[in-house]
């Protein structure tokens, strides 16, 4: 090793220890982030299901964009989504607590479950399908978290609503009272849980 | 004994009489919107002084990628808004200034802060403070979104504040 290598080296090893920050040159791929949830990993991983189709942007940066477009859609769907289920949760008590009301109601109740389940799949569609974003944190308990949990728990209450409240009125009009009754129970719990799990998902957008 | 004279020379060249404990030091953005405000923070930050006399000039910076404000989606919205994959860092340099060593002082000088590409020349007021023997240096200022070309993120149909907070509290470490 001549003397003016090892120069160099020890004033490059001195440049190392005193200079925390190194440059990095990163490819696209380094850009996606490692620890992103399996469902991503399964959609946009680096051998993704959208990778291989004509879906696939093929630049970070305008899948970056694609992202926030598709979320600025969720959140206007989904606060669409609120108002809509909402109302339908109200005519729902309107037509449990004055029975006089049931028929007046029944159809708007029905078509508001028509706009909600819409926009709501809609909504959901958005967030799931949506390209990855920069940075997915290791930590256990986060809002954007609970948010997802609580979207576990929504969304499973209306995946089953729809079904529940179409069984409650044909139980209804075949006569079978008993029937009627604890099906009408079940979709008045699960459109509370619902409702409540997708109210407190909204107010976790809104945590420090 | 040449290689020696060699190793002080490239550490005196590359190193600094201070330096920070990044456990305890922090940097530290404030954004607002309408409904809510929230915080984020980096400890991974990378400070350099270098002084002649008592003349010195101090560079702070970071990865923007290392704040953290406890949501990711937040995080990585903000990354976005601020194309971090094109401009990663963001770093304050400071004009040169007096520091004689005397702490429990406020210095004011100007800092030259490039973020998003662009550089600004921002008036800053650094409180050095010592207590117990711990060195600690204080700034705390205020940028517009706009002025560095960083378009507002949207929330909730509602743009986030222009202006964003900035604290920084560092514990200083002197080289002996």
């Amino acid at each position: 090793m001549t003397p003016i290598l090892k120069i160099l080296i020890i004033i490059l090893l001195n440049i190392s220890f005193c200079k925390s920050s190194l440059t990095n040159q990163l490819t696209l791929s380094d850009t996606l982030p490692k620890n992103m949830p399996i469902l991503k990993k399964i959609i946009w991983g680096n051998n993704g299901v959208f990778r291989k189709s004509f879906i696939n942007p093929e630049s970070r940066m305008k899948e970056l964009k694609i992202r926030r477009n598709m979320l600025q859609l969720h959140q206007r769907l989904a606060l669409l989504t609120m108002g809509t289920l909402a109302y339908q949760y109200h005519t729902g008590n309107e037509m449990v607590n004055n029975p006089q009301k049931y028929n007046e109601l029944k159809n708007l109740h029905m078509k508001l479950g028509y706009i909600s389940f819409t926009t709501y799949m809609g909504a959901a569609g958005l967030s799931i399908f949506a390209p990855p974003g920069m940075k997915y944190t290791q930590k256990k308990l986060t809002s954007n978290k609970i948010h997802r949990y609580l979207a576990f728990i929504h969304f499973t209450g209306m995946a089953i609503q729809p079904w529940l409240g179409y069984q409650t009125s044909v139980a209804g009009i075949e006569g079978r009272f008993d029937d009627r009754e604890k099906l009408l129970k079940m979709h008045e719990t699960v459109g509370g849980i619902t409702l409540t799990s997708y109210f407190l998902a909204f107010i976790t957008t809104l945590f420090k | 004994m040449y290689y020696f004279f060699i190793i002080f020379l490239a550490n005196f060249i590359f190193c600094n009489n201070w330096t920070i404990d990044t456990s305890y030091s922090f940097i530290n953005y404030e954004g607002s919107h309408p409904f809510h405000t929230w915080n984020g923070e980096t400890n991974d930050i990378d400070f350099n002084i270098n002084c002649e006399k008592e003349e010195c000039q101090m560079s702070v910076s970071t990865k923007l990628e290392s704040f953290d404000s406890n949501n990711d989606s937040r995080d990585s919205n903000m990354l976005y808004y601020t194309e971090s994959l094109l401009f990663p860092f963001v770093e304050i340099k400071t004009e040169f200034f007096k520091f004689n060593g005397q702490f429990n002082q406020t210095i004011s000088t100007i800092g030259k802060l490039t973020f998003h590409g662009i550089s600004i020349d921002l008036p800053l007021n650094i409180k050095l403070i010592e207590v117990n023997e711990d060195y600690w240096g204080e700034c705390h200022f205020d940028i517009k979104l706009t002025e560095f070309k960083v378009e507002r993120p949207i929330l909730l149909m509602m743009k986030i504040s222009d202006t964003i907070k900035i604290s920084t509290k560092l514990k200083l470490i002197r080289n002996e």
